[in-house]
C-alpha cells in the first residue's frame, strides 16, 4: 500500500497528451499483471512489423542470459573487450545492489562458478542485460522485409522481458528508417522505465520484512487471499489464467507513481500523441505539435485537434490547481502533524 | 452510451481508488454523433483519462473528427470531466478536514476527561500527588498516538491503493 504523501508526490508539472486513434473502446486497464503483458504484445507488434526479428531476444531463459554474462564477466573463459560494456563488471555491479537491497552479503564467485543454475535475487539485480545479447552473443539487427510476429505464450511479465524488447529496439534502430524512428525512441524509453518499476518490485520482495512496521499495520483482511508476488510475476498470460489465480485478490503491488506510469504507458500504447502541452509549477508551458498534426491529411481537422486539446489543458490546470490545494491540507493539517 | 457510462457514478472512494490505482477514465459513446457511420456499441468517440498527479490523456476516435457534431458533443465531455473533479475535490477536502477535525476533537475531548474528569480522579487516586501529572501527560501521550493510528488508517483506508 502507497503512502498517501506518495500520491501526491508528482505535482511539479501537468502533462495533456491528445492522441487520435482509429478504434477506442471503454474498456478499464486490466490488473497489473495483465496490463505489462497488454503493453509487451503491443510493444512487440510494432518491433516485429518493423521487421525486428525478436527471437533471438525473448527466446534465451533468464538462466541462459545469467550464463551470457557470467561468461563475459571477469569469472568468465570468454570474456572479450571489445565494447565498452566489457569494460564493466555486470556480476560485481549485481553483487552491490543484492546487498544494497537485501542487507546480506550476495553469494561469492566459488558459490556462482559451481551453482548449477542461476541465483534468481542475483539475476533480479542485475544493471541491464546488455553482455547477454552483444560482444560474442550478438544479434544481427538489421531489420528483415517480413515481419516476424511474436508467439506471446512464451512471453512472461517479468523486468527482463522489457530489457529484451529495449535492447532489441535499440539495436536495430540505427537500421531502421525516420518514419520508425519516433515509435522506436517511445517503446525503448517505456520499457526502460517498466524494466526500472517492475525490477524494483522484484528486488523488493527479497528484503527482510520489517516485523515491527508489519505489526503495526497488521489489519484483518477478509475475503479471499491475495495472490503472491511470485504468482503474478515474471509470469505468461497462460501462467496467470491456468493457476488459481482467479480465486485469489490481486494485491496492490506498486506504488501510486508507478502504477501511474504504467497506466499511462498501457493508456498511450504505440500511438501517436498529435499534441502535448507539459505545464511546470514554475509557469514553463511547453506544447509540442506532431507534424502529422500539420499534414496535408489531417488539414481539415487539426484546428479541431487544437481547440480540443486546448481546452483540455484549461480542464487539465483547474484539476491540478484542485490537487496541489489538496495535497496541501493534506500535508500540513493532517500528516505532518501525526508523523511530527 | 458504453458500459462505463451506464454505470452509476462512483462513490467517492471507488472514485479516489481509481484516481490512486492509475486514474479514472471518462468515456462519450461513438454511436449516435451525426454523420459517424458506425453501429459498435462498444467504440467511444472521446476517452479522457484522468490522473492523480494531475496529468490527462484525451484520445479522440478518427470517426468523431469528421463528425459535424465534433465541437457539441466534446463540449459536453468536457462539462462531463469538470463535473465530476469539481464535485470530487470538493468532497475530498471536505472528507480531509472532517477526518482532522474528527481527530483532533476526540483526541482532545479524552485528554481533557483523562485530565479533568474520572480520568484525572483515578489518576490522582492511583499515583502519587506529584506523579498525577506525569501520568496524565503519559495517558495524553497515549491517546494522541491511538489518535492518529486510527486517523491515519481511516485516511490510508480513504485512499487506499
Amino acid at each position: 500500500m502507497s503512502e498517501p504523501q506518495e500520491i501526491f508526490a508528482d505535482l511539479l508539472n501537468v502533462e495533456v497528451n491528445t492522441i487520435v486513434k482509429q478504434s477506442m473502446t471503454a474498456e478499464k486497464m486490466p490488473s497489473m499483471p495483465f496490463a505489462l503483458l497488454d503493453i509487451i504484445a503491443e510493444f512487440g507488434d510494432v518491433l516485429a512489423s518493423a521487421g525486428i526479428d525478436l527471437r533471438p531476444y525473448l527466446q534465451p531463459s533468464r538462466e541462459a542470459c545469467w550464463a551470457r554474462i557470467l561468461a563475459r564477466s571477469k569469472r568468465g573463459d570468454r570474456a572479450d573487450s571489445d565494447d565498452d560494456e566489457a569494460q564493466r563488471d555486470h556480476i560485481d555491479e549485481a553483487r552491490a545492489t543484492y546487498r544494497a537491497v537485501s542487507g546480506r552479503d550476495a553469494p561469492g564467485d566459488a558459490s556462482l562458478a559451481g551453482a548449477a543454475g542461476y541465483d534468481a535475487a542475483l539475476f533480479n539485480c542485475l544493471p541491464d542485460l546488455w553482455p547477454a545479447f552483444t560482444g560474442a552473443y550478438a544479434v544481427d539487427g538489421a531489420p528483415a522485409d517480413a515481419p516476424h510476429p511474436i508467439a506471446m505464450t512464451r512471453v512472461n511479465n517479468g523486468w527482463d522481458t522489457f530489457e529484451r524488447l529495449r535492447i532489441a529496439a535499440l539495436i536495430a534502430r540505427p537500421h531502421l528508417g525516420d518514419h520508425h524512428q519516433i515509435l522506436i525512441a517511445r517503446i525503448a524509453g517505456s520499457c526502460s522505465r517498466l524494466k526500472y518499476i517492475i525490477q524494483g518490485l522484484e528486488q523488493r520482495c527479497r528484503r527482510p520484512r520489517q516485523n515491527l512496521r508489519a505489526w503495526l499495520r497488521l489489519r484483518r483482511e477478509r475475503g479471499p487471499a491475495y495472490a503472491t508476488l511470485g504468482a503474478l510475476i515474471p509470469k505468461t498470460r497462460n501462467d496467470l489464467l491456468n493457476g488459481e489465480l482467479r480465486h485469489k485478490r490481486i494485491p496492490h503491488l506498486l506504488r501510486a507513481e508507478e502504477l501511474a506510469t504504467v497506466r499511462k504507458i498501457w493508456e498511450v500504447g504505440v500511438e501517436l500523441v498529435l499534441v502535448q502541452t507539459a505545464v511546470q509549477i514554475d509557469g514553463d508551458v511547453v506544447t509540442r505539435i506532431s507534424e502529422t498534426l500539420l499534414s496535408a491529411e489531417m488539414a481539415e481537422v487539426h484546428g479541431l485537434v487544437l481547440k480540443a486539446h486546448h481546452e483540455n489543458v484549461a480542464t487539465g490546470l483547474t484539476h491540478w490547481r484542485a490537487l496541489v490545494e489538496v495535497a496541501l491540507e493534506l500535508v500540513t493539517k493532517v500528516f505532518r502533524r501525526w508523523s511530527s | 452510451m458504453t458500459a462505463s457510462n451506464t454505470q452509476t457514478e462512483p462513490g467517492l472512494r471507488d472514485f479516489l481508488r481509481e484516481l490512486a490505482g492509475g486514474g479514472v477514465v471518462l468515456s462519450e459513446p461513438l454511436v449516435g454523433l451525426r454523420g459517424v457511420e458506425s453501429d459498435d456499441p462498444t467504440q467511444v468517440a472521446f476517452r479522457t483519462l484522468i490522473q492523480l498527479d494531475g496529468d490527462i490523456c484525451l484520445s479522440i476516435h478518427a470517426l468523431a473528427l469528421k463528425s459535424p457534431d465534433f465541437a457539441a458533443a466534446h463540449a459536453r465531455h468536457l462539462a462531463r470531466v469538470d463535473d465530476l473533479l469539481g464535485r470530487r475535490t470538493t468532497k475530498l477536502h471536505r472528507s480531509l478536514k472532517g477526518i482532522s477535525w474528527a481527530t483532533g476533537l476526540l483526541g482532545g475531548g479524552l485528554v481533557l476527561a483523562s485530565g479533568s474528569g474520572a480520568g484525572g480522579e483515578l489518576a490522582v487516586a492511583l499515583l502519587p500527588a506529584a506523579y498525577a501529572d506525569v501520568g496524565i501527560t503519559f495517558v495524553a501521550a497515549a491517546v494522541a498516538l491511538l489518535m492518529s493510528r486510527l486517523g491515519r488508517s481511516f485516511a490510508r483506508q480513504l485512499l487506499r491503493v
